[in-house]
């Protein structure tokens, strides 16, 4: 397959010397869904705006579909559909409304755009509420409109900022039959972001997990399970003990087969071949040490435990920057589901 | 980029913001009743006042109504050309405008755009301010073919305003700081101005600052048109400036509103 998006060493370094991307290099394949898996902050919308023109990089370069994006930014703007993370779809306006002025700013003719404006509708669902004003959308029916937008002019590309950022569960898996469908049926390429391990897990095809404007590791979700090398125990210690976590972790490395152990505030993490062979061995050593504990799990490994393991924090605990909240909260004051 | 493409994009982009305008109908209210409020209120008040041959030599006119009238006028155009800004600020929050960057859409099409459907609002309200007047007796000198010239001064005028305003509001992101921007620009700019108070009646200092108000250089053409009829000196003088500032403020706000982060 080709690659569709190449990325070599792109950087954006803010004003105030925020340095958001370092120096990140990665391609996406035609007709692949790609998720951009990190934390708040982490420089995934700053490597969406870059790759949809709206940022300059500050150093690096990146080909979208064949178009470099300093270069010939026109160029580059006619192969994606960009549906941002703020369900940027105008309130005051109807459906209709809303998709035309789309067709319009990229130029459509009006008859073509009335069929293609005829025919997203009915893809999301929305035909019957057309004619309706954005203000009385769920915001489900918002986030339909705003992708319904980004395929306006049949891009080859589908840029997905944070596509089910505070939508409910339902509705979430409604996204993603939405996006599975646009890859199976249209084939586009999907480029995704999201700090929700399950999406990336059940959604994308190859994920880059992303801390701190640096790409960890790169793969698909089985590639990065096995990446762990076995199955993972979790241990969390009671707060009480939480002084004992030196002296444990020393006598957990002392024990055989054991790859890798990791804390979190009071969490154990122990990723181990056949780890139920040695869990005897570890509730032990907790025993000995008359430690209490919260919770024991013994599971195959998930996305969580692949980040946690390649960033050194977990993905929920990350507050993420005000800015963020802010746009969490003003976006879902604008929801009304 | 094509011309067609260039003039369908400010096109769009213009249509875009009158039907949120036609869709404000508290707001289309407030602009009806406005002009009705200074007319009828402060310009009859004042025609009370200044009914003596002393003040009607300050005033050059029939009555102080005819006078303020061209006032109402520019103030009325000045409120909407400097809100065009709020709107960019809106686009920005709600993550409209980036989403209209990231398409084809002309960069500088979007300020040409907002600044034209200003200019279809400003003329609307315009038309409403004459009709109240000529309702409340005030006699246009020049008549219909003035009526056409006030509405082209009123236009390059809310050119003007809304320009400076779409350049002073790229670079803010929050609404407040917006408003208090446009209050601290309006106020001082009104009443250092020969719209409501003729500059015969200034002292010398304040004559200076009206000579050089902006406002003025809107109100004279206008007044001219109203209370004394076809100066052509002035209304080709005032034509040359205002369009000169339009210009000028026009290139401002696409430089402004390129330049700035999405």
């Amino acid at each position: 397959m080709n690659n569709i998006i190449e990325i070599k060493n792109l950087s954006k370094t803010f004003p105030g010397k925020i340095q958001a991307v370092k120096e990140i290099s990665f391609s996406v394949k035609q007709g692949e869904i790609f998720g951009f898996l990190g934390p708040n902050g982490a420089g995934k919308s700053t490597t969406i705006m870059m790759l949809t023109t709206l940022h300059l990089p500050s150093s690096g370069t990146a080909l979208v579909s064949g178009y470099e994006i300093k270069k010939s930014p026109g160029k580059v703007r006619i192969q994606f559909g960009y549906v941002s993370q703020d369900l940027a779809v105008d309130d005051r306006l109807t459906g209709y409304e809303n998709l035309f002025l789309q067709a319009k700013y990229y130029h459509i003719p009006r008859k073509i755009a009335e069929e293609r404006i005829n025919s997203l509708l009915k893809l999301v669902e929305l035909e019957k509420r057309a004619k309706a004003l954005v203000e009385t959308y769920s915001g489900g029916m918002r986030k339909r409109l705003d992708i319904a937008c980004g395929l306006i002019h049949r891009p080859k590309i589908l840029f997905l900022d944070e596509p089910t950022l505070g939508l409910d569960i339902h509705t979430r898996r409604q996204i993603w039959q939405y996006i599975t469908d646009l890859r199976d049926k249209e084939g586009i390429t999907i480029f995704l972001t999201t700090h929700y391990m399950d999406e990336a897990d059940s959604l994308c095809d190859r994920i880059a997990i992303i801390d701190h404007g640096v790409i960890k590791v790169l793969g698909t979700p089985r590639e990065l399970k096995s990446k762990l090398g076995g199955d993972v125990i979790t241990l969390d210690i009671a707060l009480k003990h939480i002084k004992k976590i030196p002296k444990v972790i020393k006598l957990l490395k002392a024990l055989a087969k054991i790859k890798q152990i990791k804390t979190d505030k009071t969490k154990i993490t122990i990723v181990a071949l056949h780890a139920e062979s040695i869990m005897a061995d570890v509730l032990k050593i907790i025993q000995k040490n008359s430690i209490t504990l919260e919770m024991v799990m013994l599971k195959t490994p998930s996305l969580d435990d692949v980040f946690l393991s390649f960033t050194g924090h977990s993905l929920r605990d990350e507050a993420g920057s005000r800015e963020q909240a802010h746009k969490a909260r003003r976006m879902l004051r604008r929801i009304r589901s | 980029m094509s011309i067609n493409h260039f003039i369908s994009d400010v096109y769009y982009v213009g249509l875009r913001d009158l039907k949120h305008y036609l869709k404000q109908r508290v707001r289309i209210m407030a602009t009806l009743i406005q002009p009705i409020i200074w007319l009828v209120l402060i310009g009859n008040l004042m025609s009370g006042l200044t009914a003596n041959p002393f003040t009607l030599r300050f005033l050059n006119a029939p009555s102080y109504l005819d006078f303020m009238a061209p006032g109402v006028m520019v103030m009325t155009t000045l409120f909407t050309g400097l809100f065009a800004g709020v709107r960019v600020v809106w686009d920005r929050r709600l993550g409209i405008l980036q989403k209209m960057l990231s398409t084809p859409l002309s960069r500088a099409a979007i300020p040409l755009g907002k600044v034209a459907a200003a200019v279809v609002q400003g003329n609307i309200q315009v038309l409403i301010v004459i009709l109240t007047a000529v309702i409340m007796g005030v006699t246009f000198k020049t008549g219909l073919a003035g009526i056409l010239f006030i509405l082209i001064f009123i236009s390059l005028f809310c050119s003007i305003m809304a320009s400076i305003s779409i350049a002073l509001s790229v670079n803010i992101r929050n609404m407040e700081t917006f408003f208090a921007l446009m209050n601290f620009i309006t106020m001082p700019l009104m009443f250092t101005s020969n719209a409501m108070f003729p500059v015969e009646a200034m002292p010398g200092w304040l004559k200076l600052i009206a000579k050089w108000n902006p406002i003025s250089y809107a109100v004279i053409p206008l007044r001219t048109l109203v209370t004394s009829g076809w100066d052509w000196t002035v209304i080709w003088q005032s034509l040359l400036i205002l369009s000169f500032f339009v210009l000028f403020f026009l290139a401002a706000a696409v430089f402004f509103f390129k330049r700035a982060r999405a």
